[in-house]
């Protein structure tokens, strides 16, 4: 057999240190995520604990073997709800930063086929600073940063779902901002005048006073 | 960054003193909570009523086990026969567990492991300690069993086959240790006083009494 194809979480037999007796107490956050992947395997019946296994598993041998034991566990647990439509990535990153959820959108048929645009050209905006795991498409590098609306690029399925095999409705407004380069690097030296422009879609953005 | 990582000492249980945000985990499990509880999916109720389930639990209730089979003849066979009637015989709650028992006799000695990911017997004996889910015991024990019970200081004559139990679907393991010589005078609750943890996994032995 050709260990190309060896999973990294499948280590038996490998070479490794000696065993040291880890005997820690966990930290309050991880009792409380080992209990809530009780209750979202068990009585709420959300996930099969598979499913879980398989998302830790694709986390690939260098992200499972850095990452502590409750932190892949938490990974697999947000994946997992993410990818049954429990929550989107929006509602996750929004709850993760401090965020107020957004009026919820009916989805499907139902809702409206697309969001209305909320910004016009020239509307002072800034980038949401917020995180989450799942397939985001607003790079790191601008969030939380401010920046101008250059214009409404038009209409879009949302990323964030299409990357979960669902249409990704309603469509999201997609606009074109501009950003100083000097506020986007400040230890980087800029001419003043250039600007850096992105493609964003307005659930990442909101409006500066 | 990296090489301040590799001289940190390991921490598999996951509270590793890391250069990255410490807070994304915990802000991720608060985060996914909370939107759960918001959405009426779960109960506040439920993760607590989990944490106090989950504390409740630890090794003392195989140890408990041990000690009936040690003095009750009937218990031992029906512990072997069905490990999860025989905890819920003692009233135990373990849920939907099945669990099999591996009795050590003096030509056999049984050790449990879970190559691929942490399977252990958490409905009865609680959350698996750190080493347990640890890459150094996962990857060693299947291979050189003998170098990580020494490690244990758990030494065993050449004459002692050792059997490895690779726990890997959906049912879990848990050993009956060999009773300690010198304890037949002992009553249950000073026989499963002699029940270590590390005895229900295999790395260890039992102790032996004062």
């Amino acid at each position: 057999m050709n260990e190309a194809g060896r999973r990294g979480h499948d280590i038996g037999g490998k070479d490794a240190g000696c065993c040291e007796r880890d005997e820690h107490e966990l930290q309050a956050w991880e009792r409380r995520a080992d209990a809530l992947g009780e209750v979202i395997w068990g009585k709420a019946a959300l996930i099969k604990v598979d499913e879980l296994r398989r998302l830790r598993e694709d986390l690939g041998p260098n992200a499972y073997d850095d990452l502590g034991y409750y932190e892949r566990w938490m990974h697999s647990l947000a994946q997992g709800l993410i990818e049954h439509g429990v929550f989107t990535v929006e509602e996750l990153a929004r709850a993760m930063s401090g965020l107020e959820a957004l009026p919820a959108q009916p989805a499907g048929a139902q809702g409206p086929a697309r969001l209305d645009a909320l910004f016009g050209p020239g509307t002072a905006v800034r980038v949401i600073a917020a995180d989450a795991p799942g397939h985001i498409r607003t790079p790191w590098y601008c969030r939380g940063k401010r920046g101008t609306i250059v214009e409404l690029c038009g209409f879009f399925p949302n990323p964030e779902e299409l990357a979960y095999a669902r249409e990704g409705a309603p469509l999201q407004p997609l606009y074109r901002v501009a950003f100083s380069a000097a506020q986007l690097w400040p230890d980087t030296p800029a001419n003043d005048k250039d600007q850096l422009e992105i493609d964003i879609y307005q659930h990442w953005l909101e409006r500066t006073s | 960054m990296k090489e301040a990582q590799v001289d940190a000492s390991p921490d598999p249980a996951g509270s590793r003193d890391k250069s990255r945000d410490q807070g994304y985990y915990p802000r991720m499990q608060t985060a996914v909570e909370a939107l759960l509880i918001l959405k009426g999916i779960i109960s506040p109720a439920d993760v607590e009523r989990e944490v106090e389930k989950m504390a409740g639990r630890d090794y003392r209730s195989g140890a408990r086990m041990v000690a009936r089979a040690w003095q009750d003849p009937g218990y031992r066979l029906r512990l072997l026969a069905d490990g999860a009637a025989a905890a819920r015989e003692l009233g135990m709650d373990v849920g939907q567990l099945r669990l099999i028992v591996l009795e050590n006799t003096a030509q056999v000695h049984h050790v449990i492991v879970c190559t691929l990911c942490s399977c252990y017997p958490r409905a009865l004996l609680g959350i698996p300690p750190g080493w347990y889910k640890s890459r150094e015991y996962r990857s060693r024990v299947v291979r050189e069993p003998r170098a990580i019970l020494s490690e244990f200081g758990t030494q065993l004559p050449e004459s002692v086959q050792i059997r490895v139990h690779d726990s890997i679907a959906d049912q879990r393991y848990m050993v009956l240790p060999l009773r300690p010589e010198g304890t037949e005078a002992l009553d249950e609750g000073a026989l499963a006083s002699l029940v270590t943890r590390d005895s229900l996994i295999g790395v260890g032995l039992a102790r032996l009494p004062e």
